[in-house]
C-alpha cells in the first residue's frame, strides 16, 4: 500500500480518544425528561453549561461546586423559563448531569473501539468530573473538572482553528528539529489545506459583502472580520517568513552531513519540504494580498450603501411565492415578478452586408462550434503535441478499421461495428480506447464532412487523416439513432449511421 | 446637464456590454469610468430607468436588472416560447415556467432572520414536489375565482392548473430522461436550460441545482433593496385592488 494510506491510520486511537470525551453530551441529547410543565428539558445545552460553570469556578478558584451549587445556577438561568421546575427538581436535574458525566458507580466512562492502527479492540477509559473534597458530615460532595473535562471546553473555543496555522508551524520547527522529516511533510500537507481553508472563507466574506446591502451595523461587523483576517494573515505570515529562513539553515546543515545513504534521502526529503513550504508560502501571501483587495471591496460597499437601505427581514418564500399562490394574483403578475430574473431583451437584426461575410463551410451553428473545438482538446493538454500525434494515429487505425468493415457498403451502423470488433480478439481492445468512440464524435459534430471543405484547426487534421483512408470519397456523413450503446462499461455512445457517398468517377 | 464626448462615448460601451449579458465585471475597462464618472453613472442609470431595468452594482460587477412588472424593454415572452418551448407552446408554458421560478427562489430564500439563502442547493425532485403542493392550493380556489383574477384575459390559472396537471412526472419507459419529453421533469429540464443561460443556476450534478451569484445578487441586492421591495409590493398590491372591487 502506498506509504501515505499506511500512515493514514497512525495515531488513531488518540483521534478517537479525543472524539470519545464528547460522547456524554450526546448520551444527555437522547435524554428524556420533562420540566414541571412537561416541557421537554434540552439536557445537551444544560450538560454544556454545567461544564462551563464548573470551568468557570476553577477559574475563580472556587473550591467547592457542589450539585446544590449547580441547581441554584439552573434555577437563577431559569427565573422566566424556558424550563420551569422548583429547587428539588433542577437539584434532581444537576445530579442526572452530573452523573452523566461522572459514573455514580465509580466506574470510569469506557469507549470500545476497534484500533486500525494495532488491528485490536481497545478501550479508552476518562471521567469529565471529579470530587475535589467532600463534607461527610453534611454528605455533599464537591466537584471539580478533570483534564479530559477541560479539554472538552477547549475544544469548544474558536482559537482552535484561528491558531491552527500557527500551531502547523511550530510542530513542523518542532519536527525538523528532531529530525522527523516524513511527518513535517504531513505537516506542510495540513498547513496548505489550512490555508486553503481561509482561502474558502475570503471568498465566501467577499461574496457576502458584495450581496447584501450593508447597513453600518453590517459594515462595522464586516469590517471588524475583515481586520481581524488581515492582522492573522500578517501574523502568519511573519511567522513563515521565520519558518522558511529555518528550513533553508537546516538544509543546509543537511548538505555539510551528506554521508550515509540514509543521509542523502534525508537530504532529498529536505528539499521536497522547502519546496512543498515555499508553495504554501507563496499561496498564503497571495491572500494577504487579496485580503487588502477585499477591504478595499468592503468600503467602496459601504460607499454604495449610501444609495440604497435593505430590507432587515424579507422571505422570499412568504412574501413573494406564497402570496401570488394564496392571493392569487393573475398569471401576469407572476410574469412581473419574473421579470428581474430574466435580463433585458436583445433585438436580433441581420444585416444584408452578411453576406459578404466568410461563410462556414460546415453545417454548425454557434454551439456546435463551441463544441467542436473544444471537445477533444479538453480532455487533454491542448500544449502537448506528442499527444496530437498519437490521436492522429489512432484515429487513422480507427478509420482503416472501419472502412475494412465497411467493404462495398456505403453505410455501416455503429452497433455493427462494436458487434464486429467484439468478435475479433486481437481487435477487441478498441473498445476501450477513447480514439475509437472521438472518431465516431469528430465525425459527428463536422457532419457531413466533404473533401474539399477548408482545412484549418486541429480537429481538421484529424478529419484529414480520416478522409485519407477513403481515396476518391466525396462526402462522409454520421447521423445519430435513438438507441444508446454501451460497448464496454467505461464508454456509452449514442448509435450512429456511417453514410459514404463515393466519387463516382474514383470507382 | 453638459456630457463630455468621452463620457458618453464610454457610456454607451458599457451599455452595450450590459445589454449583450446583462453584466459587466470590473475587469472590464469600462467598469472604471461608471465608479469614477459621476456623468457615466447617471447617463447609465437614466438609460436603466428608461428601458424598466435598475443598475445593481458590487464591487465586482455590474448588472442590468429588469424592474418587476410588465414593459416593452424587457425579453419576449415570444422569444422564450420559441427558443425554450418550440412552436406549439402557448403563454400557459410561459407562465408555468414564471411559477416555477418563483417557486424555486422562495426555496432558497425562505427565512425572515436571515437575508442569505437557506439552503445550499435543490433537488429537481423537491422542486417539482414543491410546485405540485402550491398548485394544490392554488386549485382550492376554485375554477370561476381564478378564472375571475384573470379578467379579460384568454390566459389564466385554470389553463396552467390543466396543463400541468396533463403531464406525468416522467416518462417511465424511456431510457434518458430529457428536455424534449412531455412529461414534469422534460419540463423542469426546459426551464433549468433556460435558467442556465441566464446565469442564474447551475447543476452540480446528481439532479441538484444551485443558485449562482448573480441569481443571489438579484434577490438580495434587488427583492431586499427597500426602494425597489416597496415598488414590487405595490405591483403585487395593485392586483389584490382588481380583485377587491370585484
Amino acid at each position: 500500500m502506498d506509504q501515505r494510506l499506511v500512515d493514514l491510520t497512525r495515531g488513531y486511537r488518540e483521534r478517537i480518544n479525543r472524539l470519545a470525551i464528547f460522547e456524554p453530551l450526546y448520551e444527555l441529547n437522547r435524554k428524556l425528561g420533562k420540566d414541571h410543565r412537561g416541557n421537554t428539558i434540552d439536557w445537551f445545552s444544560l450538560g454544556l453549561l454545567t461544564l462551563l460553570f464548573f470551568f468557570e469556578s476553577m477559574l475563580t478558584r472556587r473550591r467547592q461546586t457542589s450539585a446544590k451549587d449547580l441547581a441554584l445556577y439552573f434555577q437563577e438561568l431559569n427565573k422566566t423559563g424556558p424550563i420551569f421546575a422548583d429547587e428539588a427538581g433542577f437539584i434532581k436535574i444537576a445530579r442526572e448531569i452530573i452523573e452523566t458525566f461522572r459514573d455514580a458507580s465509580g466506574k470510569k466512562k469506557e469507549k470500545v473501539f476497534f484500533n486500525w492502527d494495532t488491528r485490536q479492540q481497545e478501550q479508552i477509559y476518562y471521567s469529565l468530573l471529579e470530587v475535589r473534597e467532600s463534607n461527610l458530615a453534611k454528605n455533599i460532595q464537591y466537584y471539580r473538572l478533570t483534564e479530559r473535562g477541560l479539554e472538552l471546553i477547549f475544544a469548544t473555543k474558536e482559537y482552535f482553528s484561528e491558531f491552527q496555522l500557527s500551531i502547523n508551524q511550530l510542530m513542523l520547527r518542532k519536527q525538523l528539529e528532531k529530525g522527523e522529516l516524513n511527518s513535517a511533510l504531513r505537516e506542510i500537507d495540513e498547513m496548505r489545506i489550512a490555508v486553503e481553508e481561509l482561502r474558502r472563507k475570503m471568498i465566501q466574506l467577499n461574496h457576502e459583502v458584495q450581496r447584501n446591502i450593508i447597513s453600518h451595523e453590517t459594515q462595522s461587523k464586516y469590517m471588524k472580520m475583515l481586520e481581524d483576517t488581515h492582522a492573522r494573515l500578517a501574523r502568519e505570515h511573519e511567522e513563515f517568513t521565520e519558518l522558511h529562513g529555518f528550513v533553508v539553515e537546516s538544509k543546509k546543515k543537511f548538505e555539510y552531513e551528506m554521508n550515509s545513504e540514509k543521509e542523502q534521502q534525508a537530504y532529498g526529503l529536505m528539499i521536497e519540504i522547502a519546496k512543498e513550504l515555499e508553495a504554501v508560502h507563496h499561496l498564503h501571501r497571495t491572500l494577504l494580498d487579496e485580503s487588502i483587495g477585499l477591504k478595499r471591496k468592503a468600503m467602496q460597499a459601504a460607499r454604495e450603501s449610501l444609495y440604497h437601505a435593505g430590507l432587515t427581514s424579507f422571505n422570499f418564500n412568504q412574501d413573494v411565492a406564497s402570496r401570488v399562490i394564496t392571493s392569487p394574483l393573475p398569471t401576469v403578475a407572476v410574469e412581473g415578478l419574473a421579470r428581474p430574473f430574466l435580463g433585458p431583451h436583445l433585438e436580433k437584426g441581420w444585416s444584408p452586408l452578411e453576406v459578404f461575410a466568410p461563410q462556414r463551410m460546415s453545417k454548425t451553428g454557434e454551439e456546435d462550434e463551441w463544441d467542436a473545438r473544444h471537445f477533444v482538446e479538453l480532455a487533454e493538454d491542448p500544449q502537448e503535441e506528442s499527444f496530437w500525434q498519437k490521436q492522429r494515429s489512432n484515429i487513422k487505425s480507427v478509420a482503416a478499421l472501419v472502412r475494412e468493415m465497411l467493404g462495398k457498403s456505403s453505410e455501416i451502423r455503429l452497433s455493427e461495428v462494436v458487434a464486429l470488433l467484439q468478435t475479433r480478439d486481437d481487435q477487441k481492445g478498441w473498445l476501450e480506447q477513447r480514439a475509437f468512440y472521438d472518431f465516431w464524435l469528430v465525425l459527428h459534430q463536422h457532419s457531413p464532412v466533404k473533401a474539399d471543405r477548408s482545412r484549418d484547426d486541429r480537429t481538421g487534421h484529424l478529419l484529414d487523416e480520416i478522409l485519407g483512408t477513403w481515396p476518391g470519397v466525396l462526402e462522409l456523413e454520421v447521423l445519430e439513432d435513438k438507441t444508446l450503446l454501451k460497448p464496454v462499461t467505461r464508454y456509452k455512445i449514442q448509435e450512429m449511421i456511417l453514410y459514404v457517398r463515393m466519387n463516382k468517377d474514383a470507382v | 446637464m453638459q456630457f463630455d464626448s468621452q463620457d458618453i462615448e464610454q457610456a454607451f460601451r458599457l451599455l452595450a456590454l450590459l445589454n449583450q449579458k446583462g453584466k459587466v465585471s470590473e475587469e472590464e475597462e469600462v467598469f472604471r469610468y461608471y465608479v469614477t464618472r459621476s456623468e457615466v453613472r447617471s447617463l447609465i442609470d437614466s438609460y436603466a430607468a428608461e428601458t424598466d431595468s435598475v443598475i445593481v452594482k458590487t464591487s465586482d460587477h455590474l448588472y442590468l436588472v429588469p424592474k418587476s412588472g410588465q414593459s416593452l424593454f424587457h425579453i419576449k415572452n415570444a422569444y422564450i416560447r420559441r427558443e425554450y418551448f418550440g412552436y406549439q407552446a402557448t403563454n400557459l408554458d410561459i407562465y408555468m415556467m414564471y411559477f416555477s421560478i418563483i417557486i424555486l427562489f422562495g426555496e432558497f430564500y425562505d427565512s425572515y432572520e436571515t437575508p442569505e439563502p437557506t439552503r445550499d442547493f435543490l433537488p429537481i425532485g423537491e422542486w417539482m414536489e414543491q410546485i405540485r403542493e402550491r398548485m394544490a392550493t392554488l386549485k382550492e380556489h376554485g375554477p370561476e375565482k381564478l378564472a375571475q383574477v384573470e379578467q379579460e384575459s384568454e390566459w389564466n390559472w385554470n389553463g396552467v392548473i390543466e396543463l400541468w396537471e396533463a403531464l406525468d412526472d416522467l416518462k417511465e419507459q424511456a431510457k434518458r430522461q430529457d428536455s424534449k419529453q412531455q412529461s414534469r421533469l422534460g419540463f423542469l429540464k426546459r426551464v433549468i436550460r433556460f435558467l442556465k443561460e441566464q446565469d442564474l443556476i447551475w447543476e452540480q450534478g446528481n439532479d441538484e441545482l444551485i443558485l449562482t451569484e448573480k441569481a443571489k445578487i438579484i434577490i438580495q441586492r434587488y427583492f431586499m433593496d427597500l426602494e425597489y421591495n416597496r415598488g414590487i409590493l405595490a405591483f403585487m398590491y395593485q392586483y389584490d385592488q382588481v380583485k377587491g372591487t370585484d
